[in-house]
């Protein structure tokens, strides 16, 4: 039970990441694109505007709330790391 | 070979480039300062796992119905491009550290130099052996979930299969070559590049499998592309302000 709750943890870290909350957008962003167009009013534009508007506003998020890192300095694929989800190389 | 899948496999070819750049430090790295035999034991049982893992996923993406696969194959690819680009983004603000391949190198190398060597069944040591295996293993993951999105996107597996495979094949002569990490090599860019890629076809999938028709068809793809560059880039550009304005604050 353990290794399954590792693997679902591994899967949904591994094409998630740090914030959910962009997943859980583009879901509902899904939705909605879906209903617009099954209203009969034409929906193209509703995934792009949205993608937008999430990607902004978890950057806007992480850049107010991330500590300022050095320039250069390696992060999180070193091999040692390379354990966890977060140390692929996105 | 029309324009959309040139660009698809460009896409392929620098995520894959940009992943095999960062398994060959840990391997070089374990391997120049470790053991080669244990350090291609774990390429090779990294690279027999990762068959498994695509022998599963694969047919499971091809089982999908056409009506739905480009919502899901897009959905997904939407969700791992955004990741992509949010972290790129992040590194280009000085909000994350930037990759650096020769330091990771050489600090791959003092942990390997300090690990007292162990051998375990066949594995002459255990510790290379291991770094290996999980460095290949995730880094190959990746590789993999890039092919077969964009593979069964575009129905064009074996096209994709092909980028990916000479992206490798470019970056271990490179390696072999150089003998050492690939520093000349441009990452932070183009995983800025291909996040959004990555992005745009996941948008342009998914908005489809959601039932949106786009003006032009497939001729949208390089609106899309533009639409979010143009947002990324600014992104960057406020981020780089607040951090800067934060850096100056807390001097």
């Amino acid at each position: 039970m353990n290794r399954l709750r590792s693997l679902a943890a591994f899967w949904w870290d591994f094409v998630v990441g740090d914030d959910a909350w962009l997943a859980v957008g583009i879901v509902v962003a899904l939705i909605a694109t879906a209903v617009v167009q099954r209203i009969g009013i034409p929906a193209w534009w509703v995934l792009p505007a949205a993608t937008m508007a999430l990607l902004s506003w978890s950057v806007t998020r992480a850049a107010t709330s991330e500590p300022i890192a050095p320039r250069t300095v390696d992060d999180d694929s070193l091999a040692s790391d390379t354990d966890s989800a977060s140390g692929t190389g996105a | 070979m029309s324009l959309g899948l040139l660009v698809l496999l460009g896409a392929v070819f620098l995520a894959c480039a940009v992943e095999a750049v960062e398994a060959l430090t840990v391997v070089l790295a374990i391997g120049l300062t470790r053991d080669w035999r244990s350090t291609w034991q774990g390429v090779g049982t990294g690279l027999a796992a990762l068959a498994a893992v695509v022998s599963v996923l694969g047919p499971a993406l091809t089982r999908i119905p056409i009506s739905s696969l480009r919502l899901v194959v897009g959905g997904l690819l939407l969700v791992f491009g955004l990741q992509w680009l949010r972290k790129a983004m992040l590194r280009a603000g000085g909000v994350l550290a930037t990759h650096d391949e020769p330091a990771i190198f050489d600090r791959a190398v003092a942990q390997a130099a300090n690990a007292p060597p162990v051998r375990r069944t066949a594995v002459h040591d255990w510790y290379g052996f291991t770094v290996v295996f999980k460095a290949v293993l995730l880094e190959g993951l990746e590789v993999a979930f890039i092919v077969l999105t964009f593979g069964t996107g575009q129905h064009a597996t074996g096209w994709a299969a092909i980028a990916a495979v000479t992206a490798i094949a470019v970056v271990a002569a490179g390696g072999a070559v150089v003998r050492g990490p690939l520093s000349k090599v441009p990452e932070n860019a183009m995983k800025f590049v291909v996040g959004l890629l990555l992005t745009t076809f996941g948008v342009f999938w998914a908005g489809e499998g959601a039932g949106a028709r786009y003006p032009g068809g497939d001729a949208f793809i390089p609106v899309i592309l533009a639409f979010i560059a143009i947002a990324a880039v600014v992104g960057v550009a406020v981020i780089r302000r607040r951090s800067g304005a934060r850096i100056g604050a807390s001097a």
